[in-house]
């Protein structure tokens, strides 16, 4: 090899490596805070175990998310529901939540609803059901649907709108039964006689999330972290 | 050979720098924060999505964009962003917990930057809507800190609507900027008003926190995803204020000066005129609708998309806020300091402001145009009506929010239901409530 092309290469592997660590840096995420859609779920509560997501969460986000949340404040469930409602004993939130029901419900309206589908080829879909936006869809629901991208991140696909906005049960069914069902989230809004409401998030059937607003004073949880404000 | 390889690491270069959909050089702080209030103070215009050309002289890429309400709220931040190079972020509302950000790579392969934020604003608008808001928003005190230009407004579920917060008037007021039928159907401007949305409403049926109601603020980014109670500022008062005197409570609280009887009575004399003139372009796509299917009884879905009940008690409403207001005037002995052309064409759009709106409503004749009609609007070619009419047939429960009906009931000329309305199926008819007016 001679010396002009032994230059030739030591240009290519500079000019290759200035380029790959450009690249690298720059599609690396957010540096300041960690801003990137990643690759597993941020909320350790929301990330309920799913067939896509087996493996841990990495050290660098769980660090980057203790530390967007303040240290102040959160205590058990027990302690928090003892300084908002100490005549209410309840040693869980399902129990809190069945007590509260039985003392009478108002309303509870589910204010959306999503399902994660594994189609039979292993690809994913999402289904999310939500009050309509449209000026005058007075409470109608619309329904969406959504394939997911390399990113995890859902991609719209189009609906026939007489058919999405007031969904039958049976297009619902329809959407539904194109995969297995392996996450449902809801958010259910619920108001309670004496001037008790709740914001509750469950998903695949299991509290992950609430608010119960008391007539002075606030219950909310997220997984075992509360605080009665 | 050494250009052909500075070419491919130009060219790899090239590709990398399109690896988001905008590159995010700076970084929220309070000083972007109060930038991003001046902007929307002076730049979020109604005409964002409707006018071809900025005002710099270039062409505007935001140009032919529909919005709905939420999709508007939204846009009010993600423009600043984008314009500014700073970062978006809002929480996949399909659930996955991830983030939405400005470093999507979907949209790599679209060179021309202003046309893959384009493509990016549509895919936010196919994605989120007023249920993701409180994914992304917070609950707010009602103090100038927190409720000011680029805040935003939304209602209860039942009500669905959101509005964001142009600038709050010196008066206490706030301008709002939105997204309504009209718009996101027909025209590309978006609306605007410079008075309070009624709270009973606003709040309708659940004045808590669970119905997210209310003013609310972007939440900081490295907040997304957080317990919306972690979030710093995080606020439940509006919920606790009553709503008869939550008005009242909000203006005083962002009030910087008093607002003059007069000031009062015109603003919203201009917004009930506002309500009045935008229902003509809401009522004519449902009229349009009618004439290219003369046959056809509407679904439900046709139906919800050119009926009118929200707008029409919105321009109730509106109305209903006046006339408080004008009779708060009289009662508090301050009718001395409005202009007295002023008071007689306020006589004539509420002849007895002292009694209850039933009386009113029952003894009100029908009001010819005149010397002292105000907001004459021509609703279709030969039929005109002012706002004193335009609110005798909006109090008696004239006006239609039906599509199915023609213009003259559309508009409370003839009272329905015309044969063809009854001869299809109807949803959700408003029907206005005068207690609200008294």
């Amino acid at each position: 090899m001679g010396p002009s092309r032994q230059h030739t290469w030591w240009v290519v592997g500079a000019v290759s490596l200035l380029a790959g660590i450009w690249f690298l840096s720059s599609s690396r995420g957010f540096s300041a805070s960690d801003l990137m859609a990643p690759k597993e779920p941020e909320n350790p509560v929301m990330a309920l175990p799913r067939p896509s997501d087996v493996s841990g969460r990495s050290s660098s986000a769980a660090k980057a998310e203790s530390a967007m949340i303040p240290s102040s404040g959160p205590v058990t469930f027990a302690q928090a529901l003892g300084q908002c409602a100490p005549s209410t004993p309840a040693s869980t939130p399902q129990e809190l939540f069945a007590q509260l029901s039985q003392a009478g419900e108002i309303s509870h309206d589910v204010a959306m609803e999503n399902w994660h589908l594994r189609r039979p080829d292993g690809s994913e879909e999402r289904l999310m059901l939500i009050p309509s936006d449209k000026p005058d869809a007075q409470g109608k629901n619309e329904i969406r649907w959504f394939t997911v991208d390399d990113e995890g991140l859902p991609v719209p696909q189009k609906l026939p709108w007489q058919k999405a906005f007031n969904p039958s049960a049976e297009f619902l069914d329809e959407l539904k039964s194109r995969g297995e069902i392996f996450f449902h989230q809801t958010k259910q809004q619920i108001i309670y006689k004496n001037q008790i409401s709740a914001n509750v998030e469950l998903i695949n059937d299991k509290i992950q999330e609430f608010q119960i607003y008391f007539p002075d004073k606030t219950l909310s949880c997220r997984g075992d972290r509360c605080q009665c404000r | 050979m050494i250009r052909c390889l500075l070419f491919l690491s130009l060219t790899l270069l090239s590709f990398s720098s399109r690896a988001t959909v905008w590159d995010d050089t700076n970084q929220w702080s309070p000083a972007w924060e109060m930038q991003y209030q001046n902007w929307v103070r002076s730049n979020w215009q109604s005409d964002v999505f409707a006018r071809s050309m900025l005002p710099t002289g270039r062409s505007n890429p935001y140009y032919g964009v529909h919005p709905d309400c939420a999709d508007t709220v939204y846009s009010m931040r993600m423009i600043f962003a984008y314009e500014n190079s700073l970062p978006f972020v809002v929480l996949d509302p399909t659930g996955s917990g991830r983030k939405m950000t400005n470093r999507l790579k979907r949209f790599d392969k679209i060179h021309d930057q202003d046309q893959r934020f384009h493509h990016f604003l549509e895919f936010m608008y196919d994605a989120l809507s007023t249920a993701s808001l409180p994914n992304d928003t917070f609950p707010v005190a009602i103090t100038p800190e927190y409720v000011h230009a680029g805040a935003l407004m939304m209602t209860v579920k039942k009500n669905h609507h959101s509005w964001s917060v142009k600038d709050i008037l010196p008066i206490g007021v706030p301008w709002l900027i939105f997204a309504s039928t009209v718009s996101s159907t027909t025209t590309l401007q978006l609306q605007e008003r410079k008075s309070w949305p009624n709270p009973f409403w606003v709040f309708e049926e659940d004045q808590s926190p669970a119905g997210n109601g209310g003013f609310r603020n972007f939440r900081p980014i490295e907040y997304i995803g957080a317990a919306v109670w972690e979030v710093p500022g995080y606020n439940e008062e509006q919920y606790r204020i009553p709503l008869g005197k939550w008005q009242k409570f909000a203006q005083g609280r962002l009030a910087s000066k008093q607002e003059a009887p007069e000031q009062l009575l015109r603003r919203l004399l201009d917004t009930a005129c506002v309500d009045a003139r935008s229902r003509v372009g809401a009522v004519n796509d449902g009229i349009y609708y009618l004439q290219a299917h003369p046959s056809q009884c509407m679904d439900a879905a046709t139906y919800d998309n050119f009926s009118t009940p929200n707008r029409d008690r919105r321009l109730f409403d509106d109305l209903a806020a006046l006339r408080n207001a004008y009779r708060g005037v009289l009662n508090s002995g301050k009718g001395s300091q409005v202009p007295a052309d002023l008071i007689r064409q306020l006589e004539v759009i509420f002849p007895a402001a002292l009694r209850t709106a039933s009386f009113e409503t029952q003894m009100m004749q029908a009001s010819p145009i005149g010397p002292l009609s105000v907001c004459t609007i021509e609703y279709a070619p030969g039929h005109s009506a002012d706002l004193a009419e335009i609110k005798r047939r909006s109090f008696a429960g004239f006006l239609s929010s039906n599509p199915n009906e023609e213009i003259e009931y559309r508009w409370g000329e003839y009272r329905g239901h015309s044969e063809r309305a009854r001869s299809c199926q109807s949803w959700d008819l408003y029907t206005p409530d005068l207690r609200t007016a008294n």
